[in-house]
């Protein structure tokens, strides 16, 4: 927490005038208080009665999250006069829920000669995390493999898992039909073509 | 991790992890070069990634894997290629002998290359990814038309620069039964949709019916 005092202090007209200081939330949970200037009491919601020389310290608190404001008002007498507090937008999620990442000003940035920006934070590549080619995998038949990265992260949003299918032989009525499942950091392939097929994968984290 | 080269960008996605074992950045290895409909995408080893798109902006484009060392373009298209970092050939391609590299871990006393900044000048920045058999195909009829359904949409803002992964799909003929799996960029639309159906045809009788994708789907923009 800042505080910055300025040497500001009423003057009452007459000398003798003792007005009432009110403090008030006017948008949000500013939680607005007040304590007499200059000292170390305790900030009070309650009202304060002013002698001339004397002055207030106001108090507040900003808002929890993004794109947000609170505002709260100091009251003397009949004159108020309003104080807000604004947070940015959210830069976007780090680790966990919101917060801590980039927002296109810092991060890592590779770049071609035109200025194009061609690897870093803000474009999705393409890297393999696993990739291996198949022998022949009989009808109704499956294969689990383990990926190099924590459950959470085994998503088809952030795991493309393909599958190339390298059947080459015979007639007949069958087609490639592939199933995958996930489970923690592992999947499971299954052909359910009803012939026996080779097969690729390719594990791309993006 | 304990040392190495760790980044992470908005919304916890992902970019780097060195401590990932085993991980390799794919550079672009070919640029945008042409294929037309029946012939081998040059250049390609088996476990790269083919990304392409219809040489004319719009239409449907298949890959047969019959051949998996070999695989062949179904409709004229354009595409690039992608290649693990640990065997890109070449380290000139940005034209200059600094950038960034990052090695793997130590495993047999040697270390991959997971990602060399020197490798590529371009790259797929992916925009759309579909899971496995979330999109379900279809077709309208024995040589009919491919269902352009909603659940079928891959992705609504295509343009002159943006390519689907071609790595899962199919164009099978199998004596009397065909199966494709692939894309349709429809014209005068922004939108790609999924294509996967399956006919045959045979002893008097004819059938059809719809094919999920069986692998996840990915569509990007190529940065030059």
């Amino acid at each position: 927490m800042v505080v910055e005092r300025n040497s500001g202090t009423i003057t009452c007209d007459p000398t003798t005038f003792q007005p009432t200081s009110s403090v008030s939330d006017v948008a949000g949970a500013a939680g607005a208080k007040q304590r007499l200037g200059g000292t170390s009491n305790s900030y009070s919601t309650s009202n304060l009665t002013l002698s001339n020389g004397q002055s207030t310290d106001f108090w507040m608190i900003g808002p929890a999250g993004y794109s947000a404001t609170t505002t709260g008002r100091l009251t003397i007498a009949e004159d108020s006069d309003d104080l807000s507090v604004t947070t940015g937008s959210d830069p976007g999620g780090g680790e966990g829920d919101g917060g801590g990442a980039t927002s296109g000003d810092y991060g890592l940035k590779i770049s071609n000669s035109g200025g194009d920006q061609i690897f870093g934070t803000g474009v999705k590549g393409n890297t393999v995390i696993l990739t291996d080619t198949r022998p022949a995998l009989a009808d109704d038949a499956s294969e689990t493999f383990t990926l190099p990265i924590a459950a959470a992260d085994n998503t088809a949003t952030k795991v493309a898992i393909v599958i190339i299918d390298l059947y080459a032989g015979g007639t007949g009525f069958n087609w490639p039909q592939w199933d995958i499942t996930r489970n923690g950091n592992q999947f499971t392939v299954k052909n359910e073509a009803g012939v026996s097929r080779p097969y690729r994968y390719i594990a791309i984290r993006i | 991790m304990g040392y190495g080269l760790e980044v992470t960008g908005a919304n916890d996605s992902f970019v780097i992890d060195s401590s990932i074992s085993g991980a390799a950045y794919m550079p672009i290895v070919q640029g945008n070069t042409s294929c037309d409909d029946g012939n081998v995408y040059s250049n390609y080893t088996l476990g790269d990634l083919i990304y392409a798109r219809p040489a004319s902006g719009s239409g449907m484009i298949f890959t047969d894997f019959g051949d998996p060392d070999n695989p062949e373009a179904d409709g004229d298209q354009h595409f690039v290629l992608l290649r693990t970092s640990s065997t890109a050939p070449s380290t000139s391609q940005n034209g200059s002998d600094y950038g960034l590299k990052v090695l793997d871990e130590v495993v047999g006393g040697s270390q991959a290359v997971m990602y060399d900044s020197r490798h590529t000048s371009s790259t797929i920045d992916i925009k759309a990814s579909k899971g496995i058999k979330s999109l379900p195909g279809g077709i309208s009829g024995y040589d009919g038309t491919p269902t352009e359904s909603t659940e079928n949409q891959i992705y609504t803002s295509y343009n002159s620069n943006t390519y689907a992964l071609m790595n899962g799909q199919a164009s099978i003929l199998q004596g009397y039964m065909k199966i494709k799996l692939g894309y349709h960029f429809k014209a005068s639309t922004t939108i790609i949709y999924y294509v996967g159906y399956y006919q045959w045809s045979g002893f008097g009788n004819q059938g059809f019916g719809p094919v999920a994708n069986f692998g996840t789907i990915l569509v990007g923009d190529l940065v030059t």
